[in-house]
């Protein structure tokens, strides 16, 4: 509508929770249930895993792989 | 590791270890894949309708470091789901050795199937290759029987060379029934 202020998403947010403390409440979540998956992966693969090789070299792909992504979150989460 | 906990016998030798056919994973990291892909298709998209946002208002830059951590996010969760896609396969195995076959089912990760299957007590092995994608890649399913106890049938999907599989296991349990002095003919009275 022609004269009335546009709605933000900032300001939705802030009228039950400042954006930064809900990115920061994503973040940890997000953080928590990487930890439990990574623990989760490490311990099926070392001990049902077959071959040495592949086991490591999955490891090390998700660790590279996923590892990245939470320090981008992390980077982003102090952004807000 | 996995063998050390399976316990093989003194002088059991691995004829065969199977898993199932690379088309079933490739299958399921495809559905991974374009989720992966799709908050890039999406950026993609705002990029080429960019004028068009912007006569509606709608200005995403001011939300970047936002759509960032959405989109970390979101990838974050889809490469999980792909190694547990590739956890499942890798660790749901057939191994087919001169006097068992050990099927190990990985179904969920809180969810894991070992059964065990003597030869000689082996009836009944049958494949199916069934549909179009199956028969040019050559892979299907195995079922087979054991003697005298219906539940321990067991009946495994996507598997490579299935009629392959089917020639080892029978031959092994020939040579597994000759070597017990066990006449074949005499199993199936």
């Amino acid at each position: 509508m022609p004269g009335q202020p546009s709605l933000q998403l900032t300001d939705t947010l802030g009228s039950f929770m400042p954006l930064a403390d809900v990115i920061t409440l994503l973040f940890y979540i997000a953080v928590i249930i990487y930890i439990i998956y990574s623990v989760i992966l490490y311990y099926h693969w070392t001990q049902y895993g077959t071959n040495k090789a592949i086991t490591g070299l999955t490891l090390i792909t998700y660790s590279l792989t996923t590892v990245p992504l939470i320090l981008i979150m992390a980077a982003l989460t102090l952004s807000f | 590791m996995l063998f050390e906990k399976i316990q093989m016998e003194a002088d059991e030798e691995i004829l065969i270890m199977v898993r199932k056919h690379w088309f079933v994973i490739m299958a399921e990291l495809f559905g991974i894949f374009i989720l992966i892909m799709l908050p890039f298709v999406a950026l993609i998209a705002f990029l080429i309708f960019q004028q068009t946002f912007a006569t509606m208002g709608v200005d995403l830059y001011q939300f970047a470091n936002l759509i960032g951590f959405g989109v970390a996010g979101w990838l974050l969760l889809s490469l999980m789901g792909g190694f547990t896609i590739w956890t499942h396969y890798y660790l749901d195995l057939w191994i087919v050795t001169d006097r068992r076959i050990i099927l190990v089912d990985q179904i969920h990760f809180f969810s894991r199937n070992v059964s065990v299957f003597r030869l000689e007590r082996m009836q009944d092995i049958e494949f199916k290759v069934k549909g179009i994608i199956p028969t040019l890649l050559n892979f299907g399913t195995l079922k087979a029987q054991t003697a005298g106890a219906h539940e321990s049938n067991f009946n495994s999907t996507g598997l490579p060379d299935p009629r392959g599989l089917q020639a080892i296991i029978q031959s092994a349990m020939d040579r597994r029934m000759s070597k017990l002095h066990i006449d074949p003919d005499e199993m199936l009275h």
